[in-house]
């Protein structure tokens, strides 16, 4: 999913914004984190508008963006944590789907990270990985590795993961 | 069962906030479009007040070395800084204003090829004019160094930019220094070209996604490891890839009778994935074995890579080991204590830093004793003190590490293009000038790019080998220069420069990324360029070795072959190393 020829900016953004911040709170599992790294992405991606949209994954972009934006107030957050000596805020995700991202909440950051842009943020594993700074082939070890770990068995194609009762 | 997917759509349908307007993020990027054109302005305006302030105090006595100067601010030769120094002899020698920093071979009287400064017209100012615009270079903002004695660009460039506009600028144009991020930024127009920065995942995806390309803005060095950086257009390495650096250590081995062999990798890393994969198709197409491939990264089994390790190679099995890693990496993978290859163990330019042998001495690990690293550029910064946020003051910029120095050298060489391409130098003329100069850091070391893809613009490399002493020695360095520390460390010993006998191959091995099409060059210590389809002059003979200069005896495995220093000392058996992956099958 990217830009469509006759998209505005207000379209695509009105589009994507949901799609972005739960991509983005479900890799930091902080919503203030996410909504700020989201805002801060859209307005980079409109102040370059026209060379954005030309591109031809302006997700990828905007995640890209996203990710440097978590990743750097991620750093500072947990610094200020660690000052005011207070511990990890709750993760804050909707209660019907918790099951399943409290499962991949527990993998490795980079794991977590290719799960969720390649199934919430609907990437192509390319884009992922140019979203990561990484190799296609990065993201497809990643994303077995992630089913390998969920798993206890193994995942399908389609993403379709069996998480064990009680 | 959980459907992720299923999972994923649910929570899109059911956001966690509402959408904002858009009218917030429209305001949002306003501000953000404000705050760089304020950036921009007020670093002009900083500048502009420096140097008048510089002028002023110039006036009334001077500002002493530790007042903030800005990049492009003149110095008055008394107020000169302690700044970048070139160790000439067992002592480090001031730079004293007037007297050339380079040492004998590398300031444009003699081999060396370094003579851009030399060849501005009378027309051309030598000292630097505030009131003409500064030339603008940038450097990305996101490079990261992870740690200070892996890496320091940004210190390392803007000693660089300090030492030209010393001398002067670019014919009284100031060389402007900006950090901007190739990631998140607009890049100023005004900027004409980009130093790379070493291990730098932006620098990659710059190249890969065309952004130089897209901005017609040419890009010197990045650390040349990853293939990308050799087949971008816009792009200009100095390095040697880890996959030529890769087949040449390997092909180095097989010649001393290795058979098997081992890679320790990081899936993490760009240029270490690529290491691998050439490992693989070079060790089979010289009939090797290879025992062991481990993944240092693979998260939750960094015993098991150990221990899989251990498993294949005690004994002695493995003859070849090949590092590709980082130094922090490396560091705790030779805190392992694995098993010592029978031939050698090897590694790429990542692990030549000072901090390795320095743990491998403070932990007493004979393990890393004899291991080698290869690297594709030969050292010319020997000693600096680099300036800290540009106040000119103490530290030393790590010595030894390999990745500093491919920086500084790829930052000389991006002004001394611009230097080439005049005081109205653009984009397109700093590319023209990339394109056909040939630039030569060390006698019979060469830089060329030229149209071809891959841009292997340097083929060669050069052997490191790590000594673990108990002595007081510093023992050797590219220029066979040797010196001594009062602290007992573990030394990187020796080097394999380029001899004068490889003229001749320095063309095969260019033409051999042109894809089998023979290029010639002419190269002089005067005119640096390259004259296309000009015949190949006969290689210079090779200066006569000078009496040995005392110190610890050097390994039979030491040769140098660069114009004479001080104190010098070198074995006269040449050798040096090509990417062997050119040479056709069969």
């Amino acid at each position: 999913m990217g830009v469509n020829a006759t998209d505005t900016f207000e379209e695509w953004y009105r589009r994507e914004h949901p799609r972005l911040v739960t991509s983005m709170l479900l890799v930091a599992g902080n919503i203030h984190l996410a909504q700020e790294a989201a805002d801060e992405a859209f307005a980079r991606a409109l102040a370059r508008w026209d060379r954005v949209s030309a591109m031809a994954s302006p997700n990828g972009w905007t995640y890209r963006v996203a990710l440097n934006v978590l990743r750097r107030r991620g750093r500072r957050a947990a610094r200020e944590r660690e000052l005011l000596a207070r511990g990890r805020p709750p993760d804050e995700v909707p209660a019907p789907a918790g099951e399943a991202w409290d499962v991949v909440r527990r993998l490795p950051p980079r794991q977590r990270t290719a799960v969720v842009l390649r199934y919430v943020a609907d990437l192509t594993e390319e884009q992922v990985g140019a979203a990561m700074g990484v190799s296609r082939s990065t993201i497809s070890s990643a994303l077995a590795d992630a089913r390998r770990t969920l798993g206890r068995m193994l995942a399908d194609e389609d993403g379709k993961l069996e998480v064990p009762c009680g | 069962m959980v459907d992720l997917r299923t999972a994923a759509a649910q929570l899109i349908e059911n956001p966690v906030v509402p959408v904002p307007p858009v009218e917030g993020v429209v305001a949002r990027a306003r501000r953000y479009r404000a705050a760089r054109v304020r950036r921009q302005a007020g670093a002009g305006v900083l500048i502009l007040a420096l140097a008048v302030t510089a002028v002023v105090r110039a006036g009334i006595g001077g500002s002493g070395p530790d007042s903030l100067r800005v990049v492009g601010d003149p110095v008055p030769p008394e107020e000169r800084p302690a700044g970048v120094h070139v160790d000439r002899s067992t002592t480090t020698t001031p730079w004293l204003p007037g007297q050339s920093p380079f040492p004998p071979g590398l300031d444009g009287t003699g081999d060396g090829g370094w003579d851009s400064l030399r060849s501005r017209g009378p027309d051309c100012p030598m000292k630097v004019d505030p009131r003409l615009r500064p030339v603008t270079i940038m450097v990305n903002k996101d490079a990261r160094a992870p740690s200070a004695d892996e890496v320091e660009p940004l210190a390392v460039v803007k000693s660089v930019v300090d030492y030209y506009n010393f001398l002067g600028g670019i014919c009284g144009r100031a060389i402007e220094l900006v950090e901007r991020s190739l990631l998140d930024d607009v890049i100023p127009k005004r900027v004409v070209g980009l130093v790379g920065t070493p291990l730098d995942p932006a620098f990659d995806w710059a190249a890969k996604t065309k952004l130089f390309d897209d901005l017609g803005l040419p890009a010197v060095g990045g650390d040349g490891l990853t293939n990308v950086q050799h087949e971008s257009r816009l792009v200009y390495p100095v390095g040697t890839s880890a996959e030529a650096l890769t087949r040449i250590a390997l092909d180095w081995a097989s010649g001393r009778g290795a058979r098997s062999f081992a890679i320790v990798y990081d899936g993490g890393e760009a240029f270490s994935r690529e290491a691998v994969e050439s490992f693989h198709r070079y060790t089979s197409r010289i009939g090797g074995t290879v025992r062991e491939a481990v993944d240092v990264s693979d998260r939750g089994t960094e015993v098991t890579a150990a221990e899989r390790f251990r498993a294949a190679c005690d004994g002695g099995r493995c003859d070849f080991v090949l590092l590709a890693l980082r130094s922090d990496t490396g560091d705790k993978w030779l805190q392992t204590r694995p098993p010592t290859a029978r031939v050698e163990t090897a590694a790429l330019p990542t692990l030549l830093t000072g901090g390795v042998p320095e743990s491998c001495f403070r932990t007493r690990n004979e393990r890393c004793d004899g291991i080698t690293a290869w690297t594709g550029f030969t050292p010319w910064f020997r000693h600096i003190e680099h300036a800290q946020d540009l106040r000119p003051s103490d530290l030393d910029v790590t010595e030894g590490s390999a990745l500093t120095e491919a920086t500084g050298l790829s930052a000389r060489v991006l002004v001394e293009a611009l230097l080439q391409a005049g005081p109205k130098v653009d984009r397109k003329s700093l590319r023209s000038v990339l394109e056909t100069t040939a630039f030569s850091p060390a006698p019979d070391v060469v830089l060329q790019w030229g149209s071809r893809l891959p841009r292997a613009g340097n083929p060669i490399a050069q052997r490191w080998r790590m000594d673990v002493e108990g002595t007081a020695a510093w023992a050797g360095d590219a220029q066979g220069h040797t010196r001594t520390h009062a602290d007992e460390w573990a030394t990187w010993t020796g080097a394999v420069a380029a001899g004068a006998q490889g003229v001749p191959s320095f063309a095969e091995a260019l033409g051999a990324y042109g894809q089998g099409e023979m290029r010639v060059w002419v190269t002089d210590s005067a005119t640096p360029q390259w004259k296309k389809g000009e015949a190949l002059p006969s290689p210079p003979s090779p200066p006569p070795s000078p009496p040995h200069a005392g110190g610890p005896p050097m390994s039979p495995d030491v040769h140098s072959l660069r114009t004479p220093l001080p104190d010098k000392w070198w074995s006269p058996e040449g050798d040096w190393r090509r990417d062997p992956g050119w040479a056709a099958d069969g």
